[in-house]
């Protein structure tokens, strides 16, 4: 038997530790739509329970001021308001009226496998709302808008 | 006539200048006063959504007041803001299938 060659070698190598990744990734859009309010930009925190209930991370915090994270008192109490949670995850907070859309890619492991979305919202000088969304992540789920509460109209993910 | 009228005179300007220690504070200071209640009025008229205070937010918040990270019982404190998108890497936490940053847009 001959001898593989060293540059299809590599190039297997390469391939064997590059695609379980890409083909455990979901590319999926959030979009979540705020209600007319009337306040300031709401700080929203976007993250994931496991199927016991417990924190297994965040995707997304939309407001940057780690001293009013506190205020998204849910996300709070899992992480400590701990900012390294989003970090590189951290983007300006959302309007009265206006929609946030994010692109990413996720994890296939986090669908129809008891994974939980959660949304927590605050507003300046508003009530704190915490869990205004909580959608189990599910294939069947995609597409399917979910009414919010106080500040969120409706939310929705999507591959 | 004349001398009484000069002594009248010269009585109003003594008194006068006796009552400068009682009058209003010089314009200067006054216009530093005007100034200093001013400048509040400004900053807020100037605050943006990010850079306000808030002082009254939500209704959860027992204190009232929202802290600062260098007060002991804040829970950021000594901690900064968090890194916004685009300058580190996501936190490796297992939900990002290939470590990419999410991208966001808001309309």
């Amino acid at each position: 038997m001959k001898p593989m060659k060293p540059l299809f070698a590599a190039l297997a190598l390469t391939t064997a530790l590059v695609l379980p990744g890409l083909a455990f990734a979901k590319p999926v859009t959030l979009t979540v739509t705020m209600n007319n309010y009337g306040g300031r930009g709401a700080y929203l925190a976007v993250y994931v329970t496991d199927p016991a209930g417990a924190y297994a991370g965040s995707l997304w915090m939309a407001g940057g001021k780690a001293k009013y994270y506190r205020h998204l008192s849910d996300w709070a109490r899992f992480t400590g308001s701990d900012p390294a949670q989003v970090d590189g995850i951290t983007g300006a907070s959302v309007g009265s009226g206006q929609t946030l859309t994010l692109d990413m890619d996720l994890a296939d492991a986090l669908f129809d496998a008891g994974y939980t979305l959660h949304i927590d919202a605050a507003v300046e000088d508003m009530r704190d709302s915490p869990n205004e969304v909580s959608v189990p992540l599910t294939a069947a789920g995609a597409g399917q808008a979910v009414t919010g509460g106080r500040y969120i109209a409706d939310f929705t993910y999507g591959f | 006539m004349k001398l009484s009228l000069t002594l009248i005179l010269l009585g109003s300007t003594l008194s006068a200048g006796a009552q400068t220690p009682m009058a209003p504070p010089p314009p200067t200071v006054q216009s530093q006063s005007v100034r200093d209640l001013g400048s509040p009025v400004l900053l807020v008229s100037e605050d943006d959504d990010e850079e306000a205070g808030w002082l009254s937010f939500g209704d959860d918040d027992s204190s009232g007041e929202d802290c600062d990270k260098d007060e002991e019982d804040c829970p950021t404190a000594g901690r900064g803001n968090a890194a916004p998108a685009g300058t580190v890497a996501p936190p490796a936490n297992g939900l990002f299938g290939d470590g990419k940053a999410p991208k966001a847009s808001t309309n």
